[in-house]
């Protein structure tokens, strides 16, 4: 299972965002949730660094696999991380800009872009 | 940032010199009985119910084929012939009648095209509308992919305008499709440029912030947030005020930061 690693001063959060809000194939909303890593520690998960593999290159260094993830792990960790998850959306219009600013500033590699979402943001540059 | 399209302007609160309670974008008669009206100083429900039961206190502000603005009471507004107009779009506004006056004119407003009330043809657009909704009742739909259901849905906005937008407040208001597609749609609604349909699918979301449904609150705020109306905003202030679910609060409360931006 694929996470994301965000600083204790959230200072990558807008870039891990943006990064996956451009692997999609249209701007939307866009809603995450912040767990403590603690709470994989607690349910005996283990973490791998892999590189992920978003258009926004410098975001990858920050993904993580949960490693020998079973089933029993898996529920543990949703039933710890309930209702301590913090909840955040993005609307649409945000994340619209925020995609098009990373494409100006020659963060996002167009080239691996969904060919959906490469379509609109070429619309918007035009 | 609002929208440079029509925006339904504060006149009528300068008109009538009462504060605003309640827009209406309906000429569907079926739409009425269901219809519930809060004042948002009170928080009292009054129930519009049916036309015959519509006391004087209920107005329509209307626009004339020469764009002049006219203020009736609703219970002597019966037919078009007599108005002398075919329109659309009806707002209402409730107040007192002493406080108004009879007639008033002003600078033409932009209105969206007219037409006549032309149930048979109403019918069959909700027909199309509903069996678009079912044909995806079972179904789920993922934040970020191009949606099928939103390109059918645009296509009946656009081929049938008002009409589209009134079969959905009918569906939204009897509770007849599944709140999620309803949801769906909601939010699509507010990122259609269309013109001719924008006060309609304006007043909808609008509306629709008061369901009884967190689906379709949800769906309606986020469509507002694409339509960056600040029409709006009183809508959402009332609808925060009223919000019992917390993060559907939140959530309300992040649109109405986005329109003040």
């Amino acid at each position: 299972m694929s996470v994301w690693y965000v600083e204790d001063d959230r200072s990558n959060l807008n870039v891990i965002v943006t990064a996956l809000a451009a692997t999609r194939q249209n701007f939307d909303k866009f809603e995450y949730g912040l767990f403590d890593q603690k709470d994989l520690d607690f349910v005996g998960i283990s973490v791998k660094k892999k590189p992920g593999n978003t258009p926004l290159r410098k975001a990858n260094v920050w993904h993580r696999d949960l490693v020998e993830l079973t089933i029993d792990k898996a529920t543990r960790l949703v039933k710890t991380i309930f209702n301590n998850l913090e909840k955040k959306r993005l609307l649409r219009e945000d994340i619209k800009t925020r995609i098009i600013n990373a494409v100006r500033a020659g963060d996002i590699d167009l080239q691996k872009v969904n060919k959906s979402m490469g379509e609109k943001i070429e619309k918007l540059i035009a | 940032m609002s929208q440079t399209q029509t925006t339904h302007k504060s006149s009528f609160a300068e008109i009538s010199d009462l504060p605003l309670v309640d827009t209406l974008a309906r000429t569907d008669i079926h739409f009425w009985p269901n219809l519930v009206e809060q004042t948002p100083e009170t928080f009292e429900t009054t129930t519009l119910g049916k036309p015959e039961e519509w006391d004087k206190q209920l107005h329509v502000h209307f626009l004339d084929s020469r764009g002049r603005l006219h203020i009736k009471p609703i219970f002597s507004f019966s037919n078009s012939e007599e108005t002398g107009l075919l329109f659309e779009d009806l707002e209402v506004r409730r107040g007192s009648s002493e406080h108004l006056s009879p007639r008033e004119s002003r600078e033409p407003e932009h209105i969206t095209a007219s037409t006549s009330l032309n149930n048979a043809h109403q019918i069959q657009v909700r027909s199309k509308i509903e069996a678009l909704f079912n044909s995806y009742a079972d179904g789920e739909f993922e934040d970020g992919m191009d949606k099928e259901f939103v390109e059918e849905l645009g296509a009946l906005i656009f081929g049938y305008n008002t009409k589209a937008v009134n079969a959905i407040a009918d569906i939204v208001a009897t509770n007849t499709a599944n709140p999620e597609v309803v949801s769906e749609a909601l939010c699509s609604l507010g990122q259609f440029r269309h013109p001719r349909s924008y006060r309609a699918r304006l007043f909808l979301l609008e509306r629709s912030l008061r369901s009884p449904s967190r689906w379709i609150r949800d769906g309606a705020a986020l469509g507002l947030a694409s339509m960056k109306d600040i029409h709006a905003v009183p809508y959402l202030r009332e609808a925060i005020r009223n919000e019992q679910i917390p993060d559907l609060r939140k959530d309300l409360e992040l649109v109405l930061d986005s329109l003040k931006q």
